[in-house]
C-alpha cells in the first residue's frame, strides 16, 4: 500500500498526537517493504521479530521526529539497517567472508535468471557475505529498486559513495556466485 | 576473473538502463558484463511478502507499546460517511424532535402560568390604586349603591390612566367554544354609554346574566376563541361573557351614565381599609363578590341602588389606602 506523501505527514501528525489509528495506516503502509527489506537481510527465523523491533522503534521516537521533506520510510529503512546490525552484532553471526579476487565468475545467462531453489541459497549465502553497507545498497538498489539517490539518502551517503559501493559490491557478489557455482560444479562431478 | 571494464558511474548508468528503479516486473539482463548478471539474479528473486498472520501480529505489539506510550489518548473512532441521504433524514428527525421540544415546551408554559398567576396578578393591580384619583361627581346618584365593607372587595382593580397590561400569556384559543380563563386577569372598563350585557357564554344568542354599566371596572379572565368576547368574573364567582368591544383597558374620562340616564361618578375600586383583608390574598379571589360587575355595589362599580358614597370611598380616603395594607 502506497501512500501520497501528504497523507504520510498527516498520519505521522496524528500519531504524534496519540492516534492510534493513524498509526496503524502507517504501519500498514509500511511493514511489508520493511519486512521484505529485513527478509532478504536476516534469517528467516529473524524477520518477523526485527520487523517488530523496527516498528517499535518507530513508536520510540515518533514524538521526536522531525517532518521534513525526506521520505518517512527513509527513517524507517535506517531503523531497519541499525536493527539488522544491531542483531548481528549481538549474535555474532555476521562475518565477512574474505574472497578470492582471483575467484571466477560464472553468471547465469539470461534465460537462467529464474533459480532453482538451490541456486538461491547460494546467492543469499553470497549476499550475506558482502559487507553491511554492500547488502544494504543492493538490497535497496536491486531488491526494493531504489535510485541511486534514494539509497544515497537513506543511508546518509552521497550518490558517488553509493554507486562505488555497489560497484565493489557487485565485483564481490559475482566472485561469491561464481565461487558458489563452481563449487557445485564439482561437487557434481565436472571438471575445471 | 571476466574483464570488467565498467566503472563505478557506468556501471550505475547501465544498471539504471537495464533494471530502471522503481519496477518491480522481471528486467531483461541481457548483458555480457558478470556484474550487471549478478545484479540481474538478485532482481530477480522472489520478493518475499509479509502473512496477513505476521503483519497482524506484529501491529499488535506495536499498538500496544503505542498506547503505553500514550495511555491517556483514547483511540477514536473511525469516521464514518453516510449517504446524502441518511444525513437529510438524519436532520429532518433532529429538527422535527427541536420542534416537539419546543412545542411541549410552550405548553408547559402556559400550565404553569394557568396555575401561577404572573406579576400581573391581582395584588398587583391593587398596589396601583393609590394613584387613582376619581373624578368628581357632579351629581352625585341617588342610586349609588354603598357597598358593605363585606361587600367591599378587599383588592380592588387599578384604577389609573394607565391601562393594564395586557396578559402576556392569554389562553391560546382551543377548539372548544369556552375556552379556560385567561391566566392573567385584568382589568377592564365599560366603554359603552349604556349598559352592557353579560352573557352565560360567548355569543348574542346566549342568556344573559346580568349587565354592567357604563364606565364599571371588570375583572377580565378570559378571552374567547374568536377574540371578540371577554369573559369576566362576576360576583359569587360567577362567570359571564362581554362583547369585548364593549371593553377597553382605558378608564373613561368622563362619568358616565346609567342605564336610567343619571350620571354617576365613577366609584374608586380601592380596597376598604376596613376590611383588614390583605391585598392579592388567594382569599380575596375566592370571595364572592370580588370581582363580579352586578350590582349592588361591588367590583364593577355600578351604582348603588340607595345612591349613597360608600364609606371610606371618597377621596379624601385614598391616602389612608395607600399600602393596601388594610390597616388605617
Amino acid at each position: 500500500m502506497s501512500l501520497p506523501p501528504q497523507q504520510v505527514k498527516q498520519f505521522i501528525r496524528r500519531s504524534q498526537q496519540g492516534d492510534a489509528e493513524a498509526l496503524a495506516r502507517l504501519y500498514a503502509a509500511f511493514a511489508p517493504a520493511v519486512y521484505r527489506y529485513i527478509a532478504f537481510r536476516a534469517p528467516a527465523s529473524e524477520v518477523e521479530d526485527l520487523t517488530a523491533e523496527v516498528f517499535l522503534k518507530m513508536v520510540e521516537g515518533l514524538p521526536s521526529y522531525q517532518i521534513t521533506e525526506v521520505p518517512f520510510e527513509v527513517w524507517l529503512y535506517r531503523i531497519a539497517a541499525a536493527r539488522i546490525t544491531d542483531y548481528y552484532r549481538k549474535s555474532g553471526r555476521y562475518q565477512e567472508t574474505e574472497l578470492n579476487e582471483e575467484m571466477p565468475f560464472e553468471g547465469a545467462a539470461p534465460d537462467e535468471n529464474v533459480l532453482d531453489e538451490q541456486e538461491r541459497a547460494a546467492l543469499m549465502r553470497a549476499l550475506h557475505q558482502l559487507s553491511d553497507e554492500q547488502q544494504n545498497v543492493l538490497v535497496l538498489r536491486f531488491v526494493e529498486r531504489k535510485s541511486h539517490e534514494e539509497v544515497a539518502r537513506i543511508l546518509d551517503k552521497s550518490v558517488t559513495a553509493i554507486k562505488s559501493i555497489q560497484h565493489r559490491a557487485l565485483i564481490q557478489l559475482a566472485k561469491l556466485i561464481g565461487a558458489e557455482k563452481q563449487n557445485r560444479h564439482y561437487l557434481r562431478g565436472g571438471h575445471a | 576473473m571476466p574483464e570488467n571494464p565498467l566503472n563505478a558511474d557506468e556501471l550505475a548508468d547501465r544498471l539504471n538502463a537495464v533494471l530502471p528503479p522503481g519496477r518491480s516486473d522481471l528486467p531483461s539482463t541481457d548483458d555480457g558484463d558478470a556484474l550487471i548478471r549478478a545484479a540481474s539474479l538478485l532482481a530477480a528473486q522472489p520478493r518475499p511478502e509479509i502473512s496477513p498472520d505476521d503483519l497482524a501480529r506484529i501491529q499488535t505489539r506495536v499498538l500496544e507499546a503505542y498506547r503505553q506510550q500514550f495511555p491517556n489518548h483514547r483511540p477514536q473512532p473511525a469516521r464514518k460517511t453516510y449517504h446524502p441521504v441518511w444525513r437529510w433524514m438524519a436532520a429532518a428527525a433532529a429538527m422535527t424532535i427541536i420542534g416537539a421540544a419546543a412545542l411541549l415546551w410552550r405548553s408547559a408554559q402556559f400550565s404553569t402560568q394557568a396555575e401561577t398567576p404572573t406579576p400581573i396578578s391581582i395584588a398587583a393591580l391593587a398596589t396601583t390604586t393609590d394613584a387613582y384619583t376619581p373624578e368628581p361627581s357632579a351629581t352625585p346618584s341617588p342610586t349609588a349603591l354603598p357597598p358593605t365593607p363585606t361587600d367591599q372587595p378587599a383588592v380592588l382593580p387599578s384604577a389609573t390612566d394607565a391601562p393594564p397590561a395586557m396578559p402576556t400569556a392569554t389562553a391560546p384559543p382551543t377548539d372548544t367554544e369556552t375556552p379556560p380563563p385567561s391566566p392573567t386577569p385584568f382589568i377592564a372598563y365599560v366603554s359603552a354609554s349604556q349598559p352592557v350585557n353579560v352573557r352565560a357564554e360567548p355569543s348574542r344568542q346566549s342568556d344573559i346574566i346580568t349587565t354592567v354599566h357604563p364606565g364599571a371596572a371588570v375583572m377580565v379572565i378570559g378571552i374567547s376563541a374568536d377574540g371578540d368576547w371577554k369573559q369576566i368574573r362576576l360576583d359569587a364567582g360567577r362567570i359571564g361573557w362581554v362583547a369585548g368591544a364593549l371593553l377597553s383597558p382605558n378608564k373613561p374620562p368622563i362619568a358616565t351614565s346609567t342605564s336610567a340616564g343619571t350620571t354617576v361618578p365613577e366609584r374608586p375600586s380601592l380596597p376598604d381599609a376596613e376590611t383588614g383583608v390583605e391585598s392579592g390574598s388567594e382569599d380575596q379571589n375566592s370571595r364572592g363578590g370580588d370581582f363580579g360587575c352586578e350590582h349592588p355595589g361591588n367590583f364593577c362599580n355600578a351604582p348603588g341602588q340607595d345612591g349613597k358614597q360608600p364609606p371610606g370611598q371618597g377621596k379624601k380616603d385614598i391616602p389612608n389606602n395607600k399600602g393596601n395594607s388594610g390597616k388605617p
